[in-house]
C-alpha cells in the first residue's frame, strides 16, 4: 500500500480539479428559494402535527433523533418543537404540550380574558394579519421577515388564502418578496420526494433582489400559512396558555400570556386589553453545546389591518423598476 | 447547559446553528450561505456545472431535513454536507462517466487556447494528455476508492472526515484510499515510462 500519490501524480489530480466557476447569483438565489420552500412545508407540517386539536403529536424531538451528546440530561426538558411558523407562534404549541405533562404547572387560564380573545378572532377573521419577525442571535446575526396573511383565519373551501413573505438580508435590504396565493380546496400536488408532501396547487410570484428578477408560477405547491389566530386559538381552547399578568407596550393596556418553555427557551404573547388581539410575541431559545453557545430572540410585532382595498394590495409584492421577468423556475422536484 | 455566551459578531460554528435551526429553522439559512458555493463547486467537479445546480440545491434541502441527525459534537458541516453530495452525485454515476470522458477528449481544445510559446504548448500538450490519462484513471476506480480519492484531494477532507461523511471507519477510509492511490499509480505509470513522443509531436503541430 502506498499512503501519498506521487507529486507529478497530485498535480494532475488538482489541475483536473480546477478552473471550476463558483455558482452565478441566478444559481444561488434559485437553490436559496427551493430552500426556504422546504423550510415552510416543514413549518407547516409542523403545525398540522402540532395542533393540539389534531392529536398528540407535538412536534417534540424523539430519542432517536437526538445526536448521543445531547442526551436527555441536557435537554430534555425542552422538547423543542420542531418547527415554528413564521409568524414562529407555533413553539406556544409546544409550550402548551409542556404544561400539560406538569399539573404543577400554570394551567389554569383565567376565562373571561381567554373568551374575549376568542371573539376578538372571530371578529376580525376577514382582517389582513401583517407581522414583523426579527431575530437575533449572539453570533451577530440578525434576520427580518415581514408577513402578510389574508384571512386571518383558514377560510371555507372555495375562497382564496394570500400569504407575502418579504425576507430581509443583513443589511436590512430586500433579499427575495413572495406572494403565494391559492384557493382552498384546490387539487393537491406533490412537493419533494417524499410520498405524503402533498399542498394545493396557486399561483406564486417570486421577486429576486439579488438578480433583479421576477417570476409568475401557476400551478405550484403552495405551503402556508399558519393563521395566527388559528394557532392560538386552539391553544386557548385545549386550555394550554395562560394569563400572567398585564403591563404597558407601547402606551398601551395589555395582557401578558405564555411560559416559559424549560430553561432553554420562553415564549410570552402580548395581547391588547382593548381589543383583545395579539400585539407581540418574543420567543427566546439557547443552543449550543457546552463549549459554544448560541442565544437567541425572535420579536414578532403583529398588526390586525381592515381588508380595505390598500391593505389587501400589500399582500401583492412590488416588483421594482429595472427587474426583468424570467421564465418560472424549474418545478421543486422532477415530475414523474 | 452551563451558560457560555460569546461576544458578538464571532461566527457560530455550524453545529450551533443547526441546533438553533431546530427551534428556528430559518437558521438554517446560514448554513446554506456558507457552504453553498463550496457544495456546489466539489459537485461540479464531479458532474458538470449543469448537474451542479441542481443537486447542490438538493443537497441542502436534504440537509435541512436531517438536520436533527448531524453530529453536533462536529462544528463544521462541511464533510457531512459533502457526504450527502457523494451519495447524490453516486446516483447520477453517469453524468460523472461523461464528465471524465469528456475530459479525456479535450486534447485538442486544450491546446487551441493555450499559450503560443512552444515551450508554453509543449507544457499545454503534455498536461493535457496527463489529464486525460488522470480522468480515465479515475474513472477505472470503484464508486468507494472514487468518493474517498476525491473527497480528500480535491474537498481536502481528513480521513476522519470522509469516515464521518460516508459513514465507514476511518480503517475503511484508510484502505479505499491506498487501494485508489495504487490503482492511479498503476495506470499513470505505464505511459510515463513510455512517453508518447509522437503524440505530443501531433498534437504541437495543431497549435502550430
Amino acid at each position: 500500500m502506498i499512503d501519498q500519490l506521487d507529486v507529478d501524480s497530485l498535480v494532475v489530480l488538482q489541475r483536473l480539479e480546477a478552473d471550476v466557476a463558483l455558482p452565478s447569483q441566478r444559481v444561488r438565489a434559485a437553490a436559496r428559494s427551493q430552500l426556504i420552500q422546504v423550510i415552510l412545508a416543514e413549518k407547516a407540517d409542523g403545525r398540522r402535527h402540532g395542533s393540539p386539536l389534531h392529536g398528540a403529536q407535538d412536534g417534540r424531538l424523539v430519542a432517536s433523533e437526538m445526536p448521543a451528546r445531547f442526551s436527555r440530561k441536557s435537554i430534555g426538558g425542552l422538547r423543542l418543537p420542531v418547527a415554528t411558523a413564521a409568524t414562529a407562534l407555533l413553539v406556544v404549541l409546544a409550550a402548551g404540550a409542556i404544561l400539560q405533562g406538569h399539573p404543577s404547572g400554570r394551567t389554569t387560564p383565567t376565562a373571561s380574558p381567554m373568551r374575549a380573545i376568542l371573539a376578538a378572532f372571530a371578529s376580525a377573521s376577514e382582517d389582513v394579519v401583517y407581522i414583523k419577525q426579527t431575530t437575533t442571535s449572539s453570533d451577530g446575526m440578525t434576520t427580518t421577515i415581514d408577513t402578510w396573511t389574508h384571512p386571518a383565519a383558514m377560510p371555507p373551501e372555495g375562497h382564496s388564502v394570500e400569504w407575502r413573505v418579504l425576507y430581509f438580508g443583513p443589511d436590512g435590504k430586500p433579499v427575495s418578496d413572495v406572494g403565494l396565493r391559492y384557493v382552498v380546496g384546490s387539487p393537491l400536488v406533490a412537493l419533494g420526494p417524499k410520498p405524503g408532501k402533498f399542498y394545493p396547487s396557486g399561483e406564486i410570484l417570486d421577486v429576486e433582489y439579488a438578480t433583479r428578477s421576477w417570476s409568475d408560477q401557476l400551478n405550484q405547491a403552495v405551503v402556508g400559512p399558519t393563521f395566527t389566530d388559528d394557532t392560538i386559538g386552539s391553544l386557548i381552547l385545549s386550555g394550554r396558555l395562560a394569563v400572567q399578568g398585564t403591563s404597558t407596550l407601547d402606551g398601551q393596556r395589555v395582557l401578558e400570556l405564555g411560559s416559559a418553555v424549560g430553561p432553554e427557551a420562553s415564549t410570552t404573547l402580548w395581547v391588547s386589553a382593548t381589543t383583545y388581539l395579539p400585539v407581540r410575541r418574543i420567543f427566546t431559545y439557547t443552543a449550543g453545546n457546552d463549549s459554544y453557545q448560541v442565544h437567541g430572540t425572535v420579536v414578532s410585532d403583529i398588526s390586525y389591518l381592515a381588508p380595505t382595498r390598500a391593505d389587501l394590495a400589500l399582500l401583492t409584492p412590488d416588483i421594482p423598476s429595472g427587474f426583468t421577468r424570467t421564465a418560472a423556475p424549474p418545478l421543486l422536484y422532477p415530475q414523474g | 447547559m452551563a451558560s457560555n455566551p460569546q461576544p458578538p459578531n464571532v461566527p457560530a460554528p455550524d453545529a450551533a446553528i443547526i441546533q438553533a435551526s431546530w427551534s428556528v429553522p430559518e437558521r438554517f439559512a446560514e448554513v446554506f450561505e456558507r457552504h453553498f458555493a463550496g457544495i456546489h463547486r466539489y459537485i461540479a467537479r464531479r458532474v458538470g456545472t449543469s448537474l451542479a445546480d441542481d443537486l447542490a440545491s438538493e443537497v441542502f434541502k436534504i440537509a435541512f431535513e436531517r438536520r436533527r441527525r448531524f453530529d453536533l459534537g462536529v462544528d463544521t458541516a462541511r464533510p457531512w454536507l459533502l457526504g450527502i453530495a457523494t451519495n447524490l452525485i453516486r446516483n447520477n454515476h453517469r453524468s460523472e462517466l461523461r464528465q471524465l470522458r469528456a475530459v479525456q477528449r479535450l486534447g485538442d481544445d486544450y491546446l487551441a487556447t493555450t499559450g503560443s510559446e512552444l515551450e508554453d504548448a509543449q507544457e499545454a500538450a503534455e498536461m493535457s494528455v496527463e489529464l486525460a490519462r488522470m480522468a480515465r484513471a479515475i474513472e477505472m476506480l470503484n464508486s468507494d476508492q472514487r468518493d474517498a480519492l476525491l473527497l480528500h484531494y480535491w474537498a481536502g477532507l481528513t480521513h476522519s472526515e470522509i469516515a464521518a461523511s460516508l459513514h465507514v471507519s476511518p480503517g475503511t477510509v484508510a484502505s479505499r484510499l491506498a487501494r485508489a492511490r495504487l490503482r492511479l499509480q498503476s495506470a499513470l505509470a505505464v505511459p510515463r515510462r513510455h512517453r508518447p513522443t509522437g503524440l505530443l509531436k501531433a498534437l504541437l503541430r495543431v497549435n502550430a
